[in-house]
């Protein structure tokens, strides 16, 4: 890996922030910066282990679809041996992208400039006329270039460009045992329903990312008339308790469970009786499991940009029962400023056929390009980003007020007896789940080398607080 | 990898005479398509995408001669030059 140098001005607002951060502010400016997004693509895209593909999109040997890392595109393709590869869509010869379809089947892949062909490992075979044009071409040096890591987490298939990374257990370190009691307890998997959705937004990528890091709070608000129509059948206000949990290197996520059980709502996120009886407890711890039962909507963002939803949700409240809606959504950069969104639904691979429906139904209504939910969110992030072009953004050094949680008398309390892994904190107000996403974003922006793990670590004073309560 | 992944589509051609049989068909996957060539008393059968054949259209008989020089398939003929994987 070649980092190019950050300039000063980018270096300083770096640094500045990162003293800011602690007090929970965050320059505005970050969300929209030509030399800000030049030095993401090459520190963050670069370096994070990337969502590529869920394995069910590509089936079959042969079944590929093009996806991109940062701003890069990417062959995902299952080879004819079944091993998935993450390819480089740019050919050796002149760099012609080879594959320019959003997905197929291809045993092999011809280049259409020249006509360089590839075999779906990427591995270079032959071009038009090889013995005359290419008396002396070493084949085995000309394969299309492979990401650096490839690996797979229930079926959701990661890959990341730097031999320096760690490999993906590490790297998502807390955040896999929750992966597991939201992924694992459906023994017959997950699976794609349909295409991923995609739409251009004029915001930042880290606005989504931030978003479903745990900004429960905004939910107050912003999405009020989907309260009061009965889209989530849950009260906004009592929908705040619960936990945001730092799960380290960056990774988040916020879960809404009831105070007591005696509160009622929805458990295991609202999924029906028939769905909730192929949970299996057994594939997972009996802490895990708890905490999945208790549930009544997680949502969480793998850094950097990978985000998750479960939630019950329906779209006509007067004649559709809520259903689960199973979300992933990927934010990618396509500029400074620019964002294109790529959204996921998913169901388990035992569900009836008829219940399919209803998820992407409801997925479709709630939290897609036309959906209800999500069109409310676009429009504060797309001014987000034009705040953070502003002149006053630039001359006053506009800092963003993420203080939520801080101070002397927190509006959370830091959690010592949560069961699981990185550290929890209740209720839902709160934003050190945003903080940690910005520290993580900072530790890759500056550093030179692959940066070290990063644990969450509970606040100090509630450090010094339990040290005193077992002293 | 899942029975689902390959779901045949259309109708089933069998080709043969005193020496072979073999069974056409085209099947469909989750992103594309291929051509299933089923030799079911020998026990194999390929997917071939179109790329694969295009490339069987610009080979000779004599290209043919020479995969047949092991005429029973690989299982048949250890010193064959079957690149099976």
């Amino acid at each position: 890996m070649r980092l190019s140098p950050l300039d000063h001005e980018t270096a300083q607002c770096l640094n500045g922030m990162a003293a800011g951060l602690e007090e929970g502010l965050v320059a505005a400016r970050i969300f929209n910066d030509e030399r800000i997004h030049r030095a993401e693509l090459e520190r963050v895209f670069g370096r994070a282990w990337t969502f590529m593909a869920h394995e069910s999109e590509i089936p079959a040997p042969g079944d590929y679809v093009l996806r991109y890392i940062g701003t890069d595109p990417f062959i995902v393709v299952r080879d004819e041996g079944g091993t998935v590869r993450v390819l480089f869509d740019a050919c050796r010869h002149r760099g012609a992208q080879v594959c320019r379809a959003e997905r197929g089947n291809a045993s092999h892949f011809r280049c259409s400039y020249h006509g360089w062909t590839y075999k779906n490992t990427g591995e270079m075979i032959g071009a038009p006329s090889f013995r005359d044009a290419y008396p002396n071409l070493d084949r085995s040096r000309w394969g299309l270039i492979a990401a650096a890591k490839v690996d797979q987490v229930h079926g959701f298939i990661f890959a990341t460009l730097d031999p320096d990374a760690p490999d993906l257990d590490d790297y998502l370190g807390g955040m896999r045992w929750y992966l597991d009691l939201m992924f694992a307890i459906n023994r017959s998997g997950l699976e794609v329903v349909g295409e991923p959705q995609r739409w251009n937004m004029r915001s930042d990528w880290k606005s989504g990312a931030d978003n479903f890091s745990g900004d429960d709070y905004h939910t107050l608000f912003l999405h009020k008339s989907m309260g009061e129509i009965g889209a989530i059948p849950i009260d906004a206000r009592a929908n705040m308790t619960g936990y945001h949990i730092q799960a380290g290197n960056g990774h988040c996520l916020s879960f809404s469970i009831a105070e007591s059980a005696e509160d009622g709502g929805p458990t295991f996120w609202g999924f029906p009786a028939g769905i909730v009886e192929t949970f299996d407890a057994s594939a997972v711890s009996p802490k895990q499991f708890d905490i999945a039962r208790r549930s009544r909507v997680a949502v969480g963002n793998i850094f950097p940009n990978l985000s998750f939803l479960l939630s019950p949700l329906t779209v006509k409240p007067r004649t559709v029962e809520p259903v689960t809606v199973f979300t992933i959504r990927q934010w990618q950069p396509r500029g400074p400023g620019r964002t294109e969104a790529w959204v996921w639904f998913l169901t388990w691979k035992d569900a009836p056929q008829a219940d399919r429906a209803k998820v992407y139904q409801a997925g479709i209504g709630t939290f897609s390009a036309g959906g209800i939910f999500e069109q409310d969110d676009a429009e504060p992030w797309q001014s987000i980003a034009r705040g953070a072009r502003s002149t006053v953004a630039r001359t006053h050094d506009l800092q963003l007020n993420y203080q939520m949680g801080l101070g002397a008398s927190p509006s959370a309390r830091f959690e010592p007896e949560w069961p699981g892994p990185g550290v929890a904190f209740r209720p839902r107000y709160e934003e050190g789940v945003q903080r940690a996403l910005y520290r993580r974003w900072l530790d890759y922006m500056e550093s030179e080398v692959y940066p070290a793990p990063r644990p969450a670590s509970p606040p100090l004073a509630a450090e010094a607080r339990t040290a005193r309560a077992h002293a | 990898m899942p029975e689902s992944a390959h779901r045949p589509v259309g109708e089933e051609i069998q080709i043969g005479n005193e020496f072979a049989v073999v069974r056409v068909r085209k099947v469909v996957t989750r992103n594309g398509e291929r051509l299933e060539i089923i030799a079911s008393r020998l026990g194999y059968s390929i997917l071939l995408d179109p790329l694969e054949l295009e490339a069987l259209s610009w080979q000779t008989h004599d290209s043919f001669s020479r995969l047949l020089s092991s005429s029973g398939g690989p299982d048949h003929d250890e010193d064959a030059p079957g690149d099976r994987e």
